[in-house]
């Protein structure tokens, strides 16, 4: 325990700050005359971007909790880079400004649409949970309760680190086993209202599930990243032994297990069933140039990434994780691309099965991602710079990082 | 012993109860596991427990030669519910199997040495579970002579393929493949215990049969080494089975186009029910075996403490797909589903569905509380309650969606017979006979492992050879 613990962040990370502002500052620039452009073709493109940097912060919070139940060396590692992704909460709150503006504007959602609703027996019953005052108190609850978790984890953590106070290794661990199970709730709602009613004539209940699971690779991939980044820098230098790389590329390759199993089970289940409800939202995936996508992700989600993160000598050393995170967290952006896009240009209820979506890719589908990311890594770092990259006084630490043993 | 007791103190609260009783050695965990099968003879409480075990599997073969003699009518099953106890039933087994084989190959691969204790114990249940299981479907064939039908097998009928697209065929893999992977999984484990007990046998039968079992072992480095190997190569196979298994008995329900049975959530959901049941059944035999001979040094409460919270996550994860189900039930706007979810609530078997949340919903929450998880009555108390529960669960999946399907007029009611119930308690007396059985012949605890757990056996980097 001879290494400084308190050593600030080093250079190899708070040097991507500066052009992170300026991928993010372009890109906010370029967003605004998009959107004066074409306003719709904007929100299209920026659920996409929401969904993936929301689902980062989120995913950052699940794993935040289950390392606290868990144990475990890895999760002590990733856990200040966890915790700066978490405490950019309060910034995705602020993002999803434009998203309730264009639910409102009646821009986004069909089931914003009074005439449509009214003329639509399916959307007409779903009127209840689809509307837009309920929609704005469900989005209100569910950016309390993140926002009240990421206060609390990140406050414990640092009080921890200044007290030693056993009592709030306790506290965090209560706080994880329930945390886990509200935050399941208001993400599988989350999903429904963002995700799920832009076409709200399908559902699938393990929808919420997969993108539960997405959010979580992505998140370990980007946590992975950066320690894997820094791993040769004070204080992680020395600490970091290969059995913590090779559990989270286990980690890794455990979440891109499990995308594949919901995925293909919805696929399986939706392909069997062939209901005029559920299958359309295939049928717009898989045909008019959509298909090419599919096997992209069938291949570049699941595939390679899957026989690459079976090899040792890719987890062990820990550095060509960067590499191979940042692979799937590119695939990660595609599939929800893939899911979201097109829900736009293809028919809905009755007209779904005869207009299906053919691809079709808007500039502003490649820009405002990277806006969005420039923004929230910019912050990222900025928040990970305030605190010691290793937490003190953790109980676990000790046996954590004691060499030979586990 | 300083290295160890300074990675407790490091450890804090959480190595408060150890998972090893303090005070033994290699010589004392021999001789305490080796004498319960070697020394310790055939109590009197033991062959009570087993005759009356025995008889109830009498009752079992008894329900089966009968319906062999008259044909499936026997059971309560009509036209309207053509799946009854028979599915309830190998679902309920399958699901029960599946802690043995989470124990046995996920927490080997996530290096959680608790399991060291319970894991023959829990893998020879998921064996048992799994011959229970496997029964029902072939009886249920109505022509169980015929089942080598489902195979794919070279014959003059033209039936090198059988429907391969329908996911009882699935089954039939899956299962069979399970039930293989855990025998030799099993019986891969208990080679260097068997060698113990041969050598330690008095008389010359328990020798020569424990010797031609043990296939030779003399503990040398290199058989430990490809022990280890091999043992790491099945934990590696099995760990797929634990998902495989029960996600593709639930698409034996899921595929269907049938309200309360097609959604898509219903893999998952399926498997968490599974190790969900399948924890709370290793808890209600290895309470009262550890009570009886007297092994809380080996299964500590930190054992059950921790099989309290696995149970309790599954369960949580069990309870979300029910409010879930009924959620999206709403929300399809499809009115059958919308019937469904009524039906259920308040249909005919709605006290089923009350009684199953209870059981599986609310009586899991008590082990958010430690003091309850660490408690061995109140673990026992809810573990029977979610196995009521579990078999409810199916019950209501099964039974209450084929009720009343689309066309009114073609509703029905249905219960189980006589030789419905026979046949189930049945399969209980054939699982636990068996388990009577692998008590009083075989090690019930993992001697070997057990041995590696002691302080003298921490050699640095030893568990660089379990690692995936």
């Amino acid at each position: 325990m001879s290494h400084a613990l308190d050593a600030p962040a080093p250079s190899v990370v708070t040097k991507l700050q500066m052009p992170a502002l300026i991928v993010g500052g372009i890109g906010l620039v370029a967003g605004v005359i998009g959107a004066v452009l074409n306003f719709q073709a904007f929100l299209h493109a920026y659920l996409v971007a929401f969904s993936f940097w929301n689902g980062i912060s989120l995913g950052m919070m699940l794993i935040l909790m289950i390392q606290y139940l868990s144990g475990g060396g890895w999760g002590i590692i990733l856990r200040r880079t966890l915790e700066a992704g978490t405490r950019n909460m309060w910034l995705m709150a602020v993002l999803f400004l434009p998203i309730l503006a264009g639910t409102v504007m009646n821009k986004l959602y069909i089931w914003t649409d009074h005439a449509k609703v009214e003329a639509d027996h399916h959307l007409h019953q779903k009127a209840p949970y689809l509307n837009i005052p309920f929609f704005s108190v469900r989005l209100v609850i569910y950016f309390i309760v993140w926002l009240t978790f990421a206060f609390l984890l990140n406050r414990w953590s640092l009080q921890q680190d200044q007290s030693a106070d056993k009592k709030l290794a306790r506290n965090l661990r209560n706080l994880s086993g329930p945390g886990l199970l509200i935050m399941a709730i208001t993400l599988t709602f989350s999903n429904i209202d963002w995700l799920m009613s832009l076409q709200p004539h399908w559902f699938s209940s393990m929808y919420p599930l997969i993108n539960i699971v997405g959010n979580l690779l992505a998140a370990m991939c980007f946590g992975v990243i950066f320690v894997a980044l820094m791993s040769d820098h004070a204080p992680f230098k020395g600490l970091i032994q290969t059995r913590h790389f090779r559990d989270m590329g286990n980690l890794m390759l455990a979440f891109v297990m499990l995308w594949t199993y919901t995925s293909l089970s919805q696929l399986l289940i939706t392909y069997s069933g062939n209901l005029p409800e559920e299958t359309p939202w295939y049928m717009n995936r898989i045909t008019g140039g959509w298909g090419y996508v599919a096997v992209l992700l069938l291949t570049c989600h699941f595939v390679l990434p899957f026989i690459v993160l079976l090899q040792r000598r890719v987890k062990d050393p820990g550095k060509p994780l960067i590499w191979i995170g940042t692979f799937i967290i590119a695939m990660r952006v595609v599939d929800l691309f893939w899911w979201i896009k097109p829900s736009f240009d293809a028919g809905q209820g009755l007209a779904a099965a005869y207009k299906l979506s053919t691809f079709n890719v808007h500039w502003l589908d490649i820009v405002l991602p990277l806006a969005m990311g420039g923004i929230w890594t910019w912050c990222f770092i900025w928040q990970l710079k305030k605190r010691p990259l290793v937490p003190q006084h953790d109980p676990n630490m000790k046996e954590a990082f004691a060499h030979g043993g586990h | 012993m300083a290295a160890q007791n300074d990675q407790d103190k490091s450890m804090g609260t959480k190595s408060l109860v150890p998972i090893i009783g303090p005070g033994h050695t290699f010589a004392s965990v021999n001789d305490k596991i080796s004498a319960i099968v070697l020394l310790r003879g055939t109590s009197f409480g033991w062959v009570v427990g087993f005759g009356i075990a025995f008889m109830i599997f009498m009752m079992m073969l008894m329900s089966i030669s009968y319906l062999l003699f008259r044909g499936v009518g026997i059971w309560g099953i009509n036209n309207r519910v053509d799946w009854g106890f028979d599915i309830i039933n190998f679902v309920w087994w399958i699901g029960i199997g599946h802690a043995g084989t989470l124990i046995s190959a996920i927490l080997l691969l996530l290096h959680q040495k608790w399991r060291t204790s319970i894991n023959r114990f829990a893998e020879a249940m998921t064996l048992f579970a799994v011959a229970c299981a496997g029964l029902f479907p072939v009886l249920h064939l109505g022509r169980p002579w015929y089942a080598y039908f489902l195979f794919p097998y070279p014959n003059t009928l033209g039936m090198y393929f059988p429907q391969f697209r329908s996911p009882l065929e699935w089954d039939v893999f899956a299962v069979s493949t399970y039930a293989s992977v855990s025998l030799v999984f099993w019986y891969v484990g208990l080679i260097p215990d068997l060698a113990t007990l041969r050598d330690r046998a008095k008389s010359w039968i328990p020798k020569t049969i424990y010797g031609i079992f043990s296939l030779g072992w003399r503990g040398s480095a290199r058989h430990w080494h490809r022990y280890e190997t091999i043992y790491l190569l099945l934990a590696g196979l099995s760990t797929p089975l634990v998902l495989s298994v029960h996600s593709i008995i639930s698409f034996d329900f899921s595929v269907s186009l049938l309200p309360g049975w097609h959604a898509t959530f219903f893999p998952p959901y399926f498997v968490a029910g599974a190790v969900f049941a399948g924890f709370a059944m290793v808890m209600t035999l290895a309470i009262p075996v550890r009570w009886v001979y007297g092994l809380e040094d080996f299964i500590t409460d930190k054992h059950l403490e921790n099989m309290g919270k696995i149970t309790l996550v599954t369960g949580n994860i069990v309870f979300y797909s029910y409010l879930m189900e009924l959620f999206y039930g709403w929300y399809s706007a499809n009115e059958y589903e919308q019937f469904m979810v009524h039906n259920r609530l308040f249909g005919p078997y709605g006290y089923m569905l009350w009684a199953l949340y209870f059981c599986n919903g609310v009586m899991p929450q008590f082990l958010w509380s430690k003091k309850i998880r660490t408690n061995s009555i109140w673990l026992f108390v809810i573990s029977m309650f979610i196995s009521v529960g579990m078999w409810l669960e199916r019950y209501v999946i099964i039974v209450v969606s084929l009720h009343r399907t689309f066309l009114p007029s073609a509703w029905g009611t249905y219960s189980g017979t006589f030789w419905d119930w026979s046949l189930y308690i049945g399969t209980m007396g054939f699982f636990l006979t068996l388990l009577f059985l692998f008590i009083r012949l075989l090690p019930m605890i993992s001697i070997s492992e057990m041995q590696m757990l002691l302080p003298e056996a921490q050699v640095p980097h030893k568990e660089e050879a379990h690692e995936a």
